[in-house]
């Protein structure tokens, strides 16, 4: 029974001391650098990996997810990132992929002027077709896999705005084209997908080994690669490199440690990792502080402070690559 | 185990030096973990990617392990008395003939212990272990003449991953020394949900209770949180 206590009370020293700490941490961290600021690396392919509080209805995680998705593909474009990610454990964005759709590439197009988009849909049908709309590895793979996952890709071309002698606005200066391939993803695109890919190649080697007698042959026909396996996985989901943890459900004192909440191993190999913590808003952008507990019932969106400061880790992190 | 070099580097000393430290600290962390009751303790001590670093440093850490691993085989007393069974897991063929009968002969020693389990991951990549996993569940399924893949689940795969064969629980916390924030292919199957992930600044060779125990509260909180629902 003591010792049940003393833990208690060691709890709650620790809690009083990481809350104390985190709060003197927040009044002496400097903010990042602006979004278009100059860093020494910008990751070409982004993850945002959203966290749902069990606690809130669907409908307000749903917007709180394509409120987030809108917020950073704009500020993936301004900053030329051309691969965004968005995963949610529970496929809500999979789920709303025309939302995501209207969030992304509508809402852009409306707010840049442009008046020409393409919209493709490599290996996934149009999202006009039925809902089980699905990127499966590419037909040159010996065994597809199915990776529940949705690609959209957007390219859009500026208009070239005519000069006009009533306005007195400098020209403008437009670059050729702006891509970006947003990938959806949940649970189902990790660990279920590897096990598509298992069962697919089991029919594979089924097939290659049925001996024309109908028996099969006594020797296992099929020796599995790495690159093999990474063919099938990572061509429809190629591996970001950063990857950005953001709770729309807030954080309660003390923060809990990262998780995953099931990001698809294959891809989570040497993918850099930040999660947002409640310390990184920035009173400036208008975000209430979500460490109080009358606010944690409201969604919180990550904000640009939050998606500079990972980008500065980023940039100020080392990759030996085993060396 | 991150951050050996870094360490010896500071100290003014040649990088791959900072291995011994490493490998040193390995027992007394060990200890604490023993000390604390932990069941399973599995540790990243070289990956495959790692035989590019140069030669004259890969030959240095394949003759310290070696060493070690002998000297682990040697400490029964420490080993018996919290019953810890020693395994090597990953890729051994890679390694020299005598690393591997040192090896051998560290599992041969502390076989016959069960209390508590260490995994030594050398040398090791996460997707080797998964394509592995993939290729011995489909070999199952062939013997035993399954052929329309039913038996092929998550669970299949996850008891075929060479820390399930070792015996291994699911894993519940993930400690990276040494400041860096990614996986670098170690544990991406056994980690991707439901474990708590920790990066830690401190370079391998001076982790110790200190960075512990705050990790062991943190775990303790999310047991308590989830009990209560």
């Amino acid at each position: 029974m003591s010792t049940h206590w003393a833990l208690r009370l060691i709890h709650f020293l620790y809690v009083a001391f990481v809350t104390i700490a985190s709060r003197v941490l927040r009044r002496k961290r400097r903010p990042p650098k602006p979004l278009q600021a100059h860093r020494s690396k910008i990751p070409k392919h982004l993850c945002l990996n959203l966290v749902a509080n069990n606690d809130m209805p669907t409908e307000e995680t749903e917007t709180a997810f394509l409120q987030c998705l809108q917020g950073v593909a704009a500020w993936c474009r301004v900053l030329g990132i051309e691969t965004l990610t968005v995963y949610d454990r529970h496929g809500v964005l999979y789920g709303s992929s025309e939302d995501a759709h209207r969030h992304v590439f509508i809402a852009h197009e409306i707010s840049e002027d442009s008046c020409e988009s393409e919209l493709e849909y490599p290996l996934t049908p149009p999202l006009s077709e039925s809902s089980g709309s699905r990127s499966h590895s590419p037909e040159h793979a010996t065994f597809p896999a199915d990776l529940n996952m949705i690609t959209m890709v957007h390219l859009s071309r500026l208009r070239k705005r005519r000069n006009v002698a009533v306005r007195k606005q400098p020209k403008r200066v437009y670059s050729a084209s702006s891509r970006l391939t947003l990938h959806i993803v949940s649970r189902a695109s990790g660990k279920p997908a590897i096990v598509s890919a298992t069962r697919s190649l089991l029919r594979s080697c089924v097939s290659g080994a049925s001996m024309s007698d109908g028996t099969m042959a006594s020797k296992f026909p099929c020796n599995l690669t790495v690159s093999q396996l990474a063919v099938v996985l990572e061509a429809g989901l190629p591996s970001p490199d950063l990857m950005i943890i953001h709770h729309i459900g807030g954080m309660k004192m003390p923060y809990p440690p990262i998780e995953f909440h099931g990001f698809p191993p294959w891809q989570n190999n040497v993918i850099e990792f930040q999660c947002v913590w409640p310390a990184d808003y920035s009173v400036d952008d208008g975000h209430f502080d979500p460490s109080r507990s009358e606010s944690l019932g409201t969604p919180v969106l990550i904000s640009e402070t939050a998606f500079c400061r990972a980008l500065d880790e980023y940039s100020g992190a080392e990759f030996r690559l085993g060396r | 185990m991150d951050g050996n070099r870094r360490y010896a580097r500071r100290l003014g000393k040649q990088g791959k030096e900072g291995h011994l430290h490493g490998l040193k600290n390995l027992l007394r962390v060990l200890e604490l973990c023993l000390r604390l009751r932990i069941h399973c303790v599995t540790v990243y001590a070289f990956a495959i990617e790692n035989f590019n670093r140069p030669k004259e440093e890969v030959d240095t850490i394949m003759d310290l392990a070696e060493e070690r691993l002998v000297e682990i085989a040697q400490r029964g007393e420490l080993l018996d008395k919290h019953g810890v069974r020693v395994n090597v897991l990953g890729r051994r063929e890679l390694l020299s003939k005598s690393t591997q009968a040192a090896i051998e002969k560290a599992e041969k020693m502390t076989r016959h212990n069960n209390a508590t389990i260490l995994n030594i991951c050398a040398p090791y990549a996460s997707q080797d272990e998964i394509t592995t996993a993939v290729e011995s569940v489909i070999r199952e399924a062939i013997d035993t003449g399954n052929l329309d893949g039913s038996t092929i689940t998550q669970d299949s795969i996850d008891s075929h991953l060479s820390t399930s064969l070792a015996g291994s629980p699911p894993l519940d916390i993930f400690v990276r020394t040494g400041g860096d924030k990614r996986l670098s292919g170690f544990l991406t199957w056994q980690c991707c949900e439901h474990t708590q992930i920790h990066m830690v600044d401190t370079p391998w060779p001076e982790f110790g209770l200190f960075d512990l125990v705050p990790i062991i509260l943190e775990y303790q909180l999310k047991v308590w949180y989830e009990k209560r629902g």
